[in-house]
């Protein structure tokens, strides 16, 4: 009797390999699919990354040492508390920065007029706790 | 030894595939379908636009596990009052328990001319035969209006339309005869996807690649004299070459009582359980069911395992997922996703989801063979996929 | 009218164009003359509805909210 569902066990479990062999003749032989995965593989892109895979690896060894994982989170959770809008502010401002000629020098006066802005003085108080911060 | 109560399936498609093989040790389980083979009627979109057949049927006694009973005869009455059925060759066969999933009849007659014009043009929501009519036309044409039009809101595969409009895109654009080529794609909604979400993934891709889309235009009859569809609510429109998505219609089998069935054939069955009105040993799946919110193998699938949970004792009920995977030629996809409470997501058409829609169609066989395998793994994609999860992502 | 000739399409629960797909079924079926009621809770349906009668020239004899659903009542005069 039990040698009778041995050799049953053993008949399903041919059959089942001969199925996944089915299943896997069925994706080899699908051209679309092949198609679709090589275009998606074969790009400069893949290139690029190919050839840097030794660099690759070294940074992703870097990046997943235990002491900086735990700063990547950090830094991940500051990315997050960022506003957006705030962000794309400071890149506005900053690329004045690059243009040379539209930042004007500015007098005395004109420092404590804007001083007296509130958006400076807000930004001011911010940039104030950050160098407390950044001091102790 | 119990003797094991006795479980009648009507129909082998994939809902009643996968109920069978899901129930086949509990229950002393019979498939009962008129046809020896079990067809992927999504492959009859491969056929139309790629002449390839690999998916279309394998023999149904192949997909059923050891135990179930498979009878290829059709069936001619239910009746769930006396418990039992009729064949068409006069046997009657009881039961304790009944699914129904016959799927559709296809009714070309509804719409006057469709006949004639199938004949010319085929279609891919028929028959293979159809369907290679289809790769005729639109690897002939050379120039002149092409058009699909929807026959019917309710029809198999909710995105098939736009797949074959796009898919014939594709082939006139490889032919390099499409600048030639006006493409009309009429649907009867106010917009080109009934679902308003998932119309601004579509729309734009329709717009993109220059075909015209006509709302509230459902064919009604069709002049293959004068090359003119007319539809329902009164417009024309002509053509040189068309497909009409024919009328759909439920299982042309006679069921007691009459009120388990609607004026179009299809049985009155819960939304949520799948139960036939008040008999609870009676259910109906798949696309024959009122409760199928669309005519996918996916939404048939889903249901079975509900009703396998459900006579086993589970409270199991059907969330009214769907999961229809759609491709826009050049192979890129996207899915059309949602379920009872959410609309559908608006995913993105890309390579990787073109990429998952043929690695679904190249494991369905198996998915349909071996519930126990693929359960675990479809309830984890199911459930990371949820609208809810979704709709987080796509906003 | 006779109630025997009103036809009661009940579309509630279906989101959108669930009532409008579901009128077209009914519409194939209809005749000059009939009166069609849809109900549906698709908050899209109004302005679906309203786009449909403008396109196919039948007659919306009323539109309203109940507290529940949304009806409209549709008479069929266009159909050729």
């Amino acid at each position: 009797m039990e040698e009778i569902n041995e050799a049953e066990l053993q008949s399903e479990s041919i059959e089942r390999l001969l199925n996944l062999v089915e299943l896997l003749n069925n994706i080899l032989k699908d051209e679309e699919l092949l198609k679709a995965i090589s275009n998606l593989l074969v790009s400069e892109e893949t290139f690029l990354v190919i050839d840097r895979l030794p660099q690759l690896i070294k940074l992703i060894e870097k990046l997943t040492r235990q002491e900086n994982l735990e700063k990547l989170d950090l830094l991940l959770g500051l990315l997050e508390s960022l506003d957006k809008e705030i962000l794309n502010k400071m890149g506005d401002s900053l690329s004045v920065m690059k243009k040379k000629e539209e930042a004007k020098p500015m007098s005395l006066s004109g420092l404590i007029t804007s001083l007296s802005q509130p958006e400076v003085s807000k930004g001011l108080s911010l940039m104030l706790n950050l160098l407390k911060v950044l001091g102790s | 030894m119990i003797e094991k109560e006795k479980f009648l399936i009507v129909g082998g498609g994939s809902g009643g595939a996968i109920l069978a093989n899901s129930l086949a040790k509990e229950f002393d389980v019979t498939v009962i379908n008129d046809s020896p083979n079990h067809y992927y009627w999504p492959q009859l979109l491969q056929i139309a636009f790629r002449n390839d057949y690999s998916n279309l049927y394998r023999p149904l006694s192949s997909l059923l596990v050891k135990g179930v009973n498979l009878i290829i005869d059709s069936v001619k009455k239910i009746d769930l009052q006396e418990r039992s059925i009729t064949l068409s060759t006069n046997k009657k066969l009881s039961y304790d328990y009944i699914a129904i999933a016959p799927g559709v009849t296809i009714d070309h007659k509804s719409i006057e001319g469709n006949e004639k014009l199938v004949n010319q043009f085929g279609d891919f929501h028929s028959t293979p035969e159809n369907a290679s009519k289809v790769f005729n036309i639109v690897n002939s044409m050379k120039k002149g209006t092409f058009v699909i039009s929807v026959g019917d809101p309710y029809h198999r595969c909710p995105p098939s339309p736009y797949e074959g409009i796009l898919l014939a895109d594709e082939v006139f654009r490889l032919r390099g005869v499409r600048e030639n080529i006006n493409m009309v794609l009429a649907v009867p909604y106010p917009r080109a996807y009934p679902a308003e979400t998932f119309n601004e993934v579509l729309e734009p891709i329709l717009k993109e690649r220059g075909i015209n889309v006509m709302t509230f235009f459902t064919a009604d009859k069709i002049d293959t004299d004068n090359k003119k569809i007319t539809s329902l609510e009164g417009e024309e429109l002509s053509y040189d070459a068309a497909i009409v998505v024919p009328v759909h219609k439920g299982p042309k089998i006679e069921i007691k009582p009459e009120d388990s069935v609607n004026q179009d054939g299809f049985i009155n069955a819960d939304k949520l359980t799948n139960q036939i009105l008040s008999y609870d040993d009676a259910f109906a799946i798949g696309d024959a069911s009122t409760s199928t919110n669309a005519k996918t193998g996916v939404t048939a699938h889903l249901q079975a395992k509900v009703v396998a949970k459900r006579v086993l004792g589970l409270d199991a009920k059907n969330t009214g997922r769907t999961n229809c995977p759609t491709e826009i030629g050049f192979q890129k996809g996207t899915f059309v996703i949602s379920d009872y409470n959410h609309p559908a997501v608006k995913v993105p058409a890309n390579t990787i989801n073109f990429i998952m829609k043929r690695l679904f169609a190249d494991v369905y066989w198996d998915v349909i063979k071996h519930p126990e395998f693929w359960d675990p793994i479809f309830d984890v994609y199911f459930e990371r996929t949820e609208p809810e999860v979704l709709w987080r992502i796509f906003k | 009218m006779s109630e025997k000739e009103k036809k009661v399409i009940d579309a509630r629960g279906l989101s959108c164009p669930g009532p409008i797909t579901n009128l077209t079924k009914a519409y194939r079926n209809a005749k000059n003359g009939d009166v069609l009621e849809i109900w549906a809770t698709d908050p899209g349906f109004k302005s679906d509805i309203k786009a449909w009668i403008e396109r196919t020239k039948n007659e919306l004899v009323d539109l309203k909210e109940d507290k529940d659903k949304i009806i409209a009542v549709i008479k069929i005069t266009a159909k050729k």
